[in-house]
């Protein structure tokens, strides 16, 4: 039976009073908040959830008298977290609850920004429950403080973890997760791969949207789409925090996946830190434990790796990587579709392909063009360099002949069309024979 | 422009008898159960009550979704628009049936995602949907069977999805059903209607509706002669298909039924603009719920059929076969 010590209910400071008429820049206060992270939560511990900024509220099983979690800097064991609250963005205040989990030894880090509340997590063989998000979804004072939190598994490194009793695998995964309506929230990939249990794939620059029941709990998941602008934007603020953690200090990587130790009676440190050998204070830091007297029979204790390996390099989104950016010119012909034409069909007219017209258009599905549409053909794909001079092509003509390279093999153009429908031969004939 | 033309021609053929209809009771339990289902399951969300009052072989036709494919429609229109609010303008009730003219509010505030499908992006602007169904009780008093309409050409095009062609634009007005010496004879009315579309005989049409007479559709609002020429013009395209009646419900002044529409379009359809649609050989399929009002003397007042629009333009060929979602 697991026992519940409540001891220690941290926080909740009674609000700054607000001065008249001071209103915080949305980016200048993000920036500021973000800087400041370098100044606390410096070199966290593995198995360690940080106060990173103001208000965290946290709800902690352990010895009250000897953890202090109501202010910046402050604290405590994740294994003796039971919820956590950080308070929304206050555009008068500034106030903007940040806290950084570093839930294990093991490489993940977990940035949680504003107006969330994470419930019931517990530290199961292998997998990380991250309990139930919740969180306010009153209209933003400032989007990019949009409630949720982040998730970042460096490169080479798998995390395997709930949230709203649904599972996922993060592959060296850079990811935010934010509340979009009380009954649905998105998982917004930067880095890596995230799978769904029994559900989608996501890869960089693509967002799965969760529809939740009334308790929580995610009833279906959508089929990926690419960010859009708020997430694009939210990307680098993710990227930028993370980045002043790592360059502060905080190993994430190279020491493998940690041990959760369930005491028995009879255990006490130094026993526990022989047979993983480790020193008994290594598991003193990673569980924010100060008497090492002080232990219980069921209590779960995390055992950091010994030793460490240095921090992985700059995270840097691929957002733009994956979401097709391309160029409009002054002279890029408008296409106006008529009846019976596929994309397929006027990507091959105008020599551009189906993917560029898709993102010139955002098109939310290739399939749903109509008669009568006018689509912009874009002339070619943003690689940084500049902006292509006018074409002075008049309206709907195309650009360029079609690619050659993009001709039927010849054995398509060969092959026995007997019996084939009117419609398709002349279908076949149109590729063969532009 | 109204696109006025695009509607069906409903040739009869029934395949069930539309029963007498009888002044419904207010107090029936299968009116609260109606009314629970817009209250609890829409408007705040509680699809445990799901459970309660649908059987377990419940099935949503045309689509044939099921007790939790139900579930999971109402957890996605939630989900994209928290502050939703429907609101019955019409319920009859009459025997163990029942008919819903459902209108649905929000701001469509969050992605709209059903299961494996490329979520619809928030407009967070509002949103106004319509819904008709025609419901059946079984025995323990659950809705076993729905016949339901929707139109997801309004739809489309009110996200920005689709170029806006026409609107459903009937006023988002509540009634209930008066007492009218005509329900007796409701369903030997209907009946008649019917049977005059199938026959092709519009002059007897025209003739039975009110002279204040409006028609709704997808396609935009009729008075008399045009909702008769717009029917004339699409049965002139459309030949060898059969009508089948699934069920009526009435009660007062009003009138429910849903129906099936199957046909071959193998004729040329000119729409009111002249442009001639060419026949593509093609099934057409539908399914409508249509609410009629009568008057004392048995003529049409008013008639609601909803449909998707945007499935009928798909089948003559003028939008691509899918669209990126259905929310119903």
């Amino acid at each position: 039976m697991k026992r519940c010590i409540l001891l220690c209910v941290l926080t909740v400071a009674a609000l700054a009073p607000r001065p008249a008429g001071a209103q915080v820049d949305c980016a200048t206060h993000i920036n500021a908040v973000i800087e400041g992270l370098a100044g606390v939560c410096a070199d966290l511990g593995a198995g360690q959830v940080c106060f990173a900024h103001e208000r965290v509220a946290a709800t902690v099983e352990g010895a009250p008298a000897l953890v202090s979690f109501s202010r910046p800097d402050d604290r405590a064991a994740f294994a003796s977290l039971r919820n956590m609250q950080t308070s929304p963005f206050d555009a008068f205040t500034g106030a903007w609850g940040v806290a950084v989990i570093r839930p294990s030894a093991a490489p993940p880090v977990l940035l949680l920004t504003g107006d969330v509340q994470l419930d019931n997590r517990s530290i199961a063989a292998g997998a990380l429950d991250l309990g139930v998000l919740t969180g306010a979804v009153a209209e933003l004072q400032c989007p990019e403080a949009a409630p949720g939190f982040s998730l970042y598994v460096p490169p080479g490194d798998r995390l395997e973890l709930a949230l709203n009793e649904a599972g996922m695998i993060l592959d060296g995964a850079l990811v935010t997760v934010r509340q979009q309506t009380p009954n649905s929230m998105t998982l917004a990939v930067f880095q890596g791969q995230v799978s769904i249990a029994g559900g989608p794939v996501a890869g960089a620059g693509q967002t799965l949207v969760a529809v939740t029941d009334n308790a929580g709990s995610v009833a279906f998941w959508s089929a990926p789409r690419l960010h859009n602008d708020q997430e694009s934007g939210q990307a680098q603020i993710v990227a930028g925090a993370l980045n002043v953690l790592l360059d502060a200090g905080m190993p994430v990587s190279g020491c493998g996946p940690s041990t959760v130790h369930v005491v028995q009676p009879g255990e006490w440190i130094y026993s526990i830190a022989r047979r993983y050998n480790v020193s008994p204070q290594a598991i003193l830091d990673a569980n924010a434990l100060q008497n090492p007297n002080l232990l219980y029979a069921g209590q779960q204790l995390i055992i950091p790796c010994a030793g460490g390996q240095p921090a992985v390099g700059p995270i840097v989104p691929v957002q733009q990587a994956a979401q097709r950016e391309v160029l409009i010119c002054e002279g890029s012909p408008r296409h106006r579709v008529a009846r019976g034409e596929t994309l397929y069909g006027i990507s091959r007219r105008y020599g551009v392909p189906v993917d560029d017209i898709v993102a010139a258009n955002r098109l939310v599905s290739p399939g749903l063009i109509y008669e009568g549409q006018e689509l912009i053909i874009p002339c070619g794909v943003d690689s940084g360099a500049a902006v292509p001079a006018d074409t002075g092509q008049p309206e709907g003509t195309p650009a360029q002949p079609p690619n050659e390279d993009e001709s039927p093999p010849a054995d398509f153009c060969q092959q026995d069309l007997s019996g084939v429908p009117p419609d398709l031969k002349e279908f076949v004939d149109t590729l063969c024979n532009p | 422009m109204r696109f006025r033309s695009v509607t069906l021609v409903l040739i009869l053929c029934f395949c069930g008898q539309a029963r007498a209809s009888a002044q419904g009771n207010p107090a029936s339990p299968y009116r609260d159960a109606i009314r629970r289902l817009v209250d609890e399951v829409y408007n705040q969300g509680q699809i445990g009550a799901v459970d309660e009052l649908f059987a377990a072989t419940f099935t949503r036709y045309p689509a044939a979704t099921d007790r939790d494919g139900f579930k999971r429609n109402i957890l996605a229109l939630r989900a994209a628009m928290p502050d939703l609010e429907a609101r019955p303008l019409l319920l009859i009730v009459e025997e163990n049936s029942a008919a819903l003219h459902l209108s649905i509010h929000g701001t469509f505030v969050a992605d709209m995602v059903f299961p494996d499908s490329v979520p619809i992006p928030a407009t967070n602007q509002p949103l106004a949907l319509i819904v008709s169904s025609v419901f059946v009780f079984n025995e323990q008093g659950q809705i076993s069977i729905e016949w339901n309409a929707f139109d997801n050409l309004s739809f489309l095009a009110a996200i920005g999805l689709l170029e806006p062609v026409a609107f459903w634009s009937a006023p988002d007005e509540a009634f209930t059903p008066a007492a009218s010496p005509a329900t007796a004879q409701a369903g030997a009315l209907i009946a008649s209607y019917y049977q005059a579309l199938n026959a092709g005989d519009f002059d007897f049409i025209q003739g039975w509706l009110s002279p204040d007479f409006v028609g709704y559709n997808p396609f935009g609002d009729f008075d008399r002669e045009g909702y008769v020429q717009d029917w004339r013009s699409l049965r002139d395209a459309l030949s060898g298909f059969t009508i089948a009646i699934q069920m009526t419900v009435a009660e007062g002044d009003w009138i429910a039924a849903a129906y099936s529409l199957q046909g071959t379009f193998d004729r040329v359809f000119v729409l009111p603009d002249e442009t001639a649609v060419p026949p593509t050989g093609g099934r057409i399929e539908l399914t409508i719920v249509t609410v009629h009002r009568f008057d004392e003397q048995g003529r049409l007042r008013q008639i609601r059929e909803l449909y998707d629009g945007y499935s009928l333009l798909a089948q003559i060929k003028l939008v691509p076969d899918q669209p990126p979602v259905n929310p119903q």
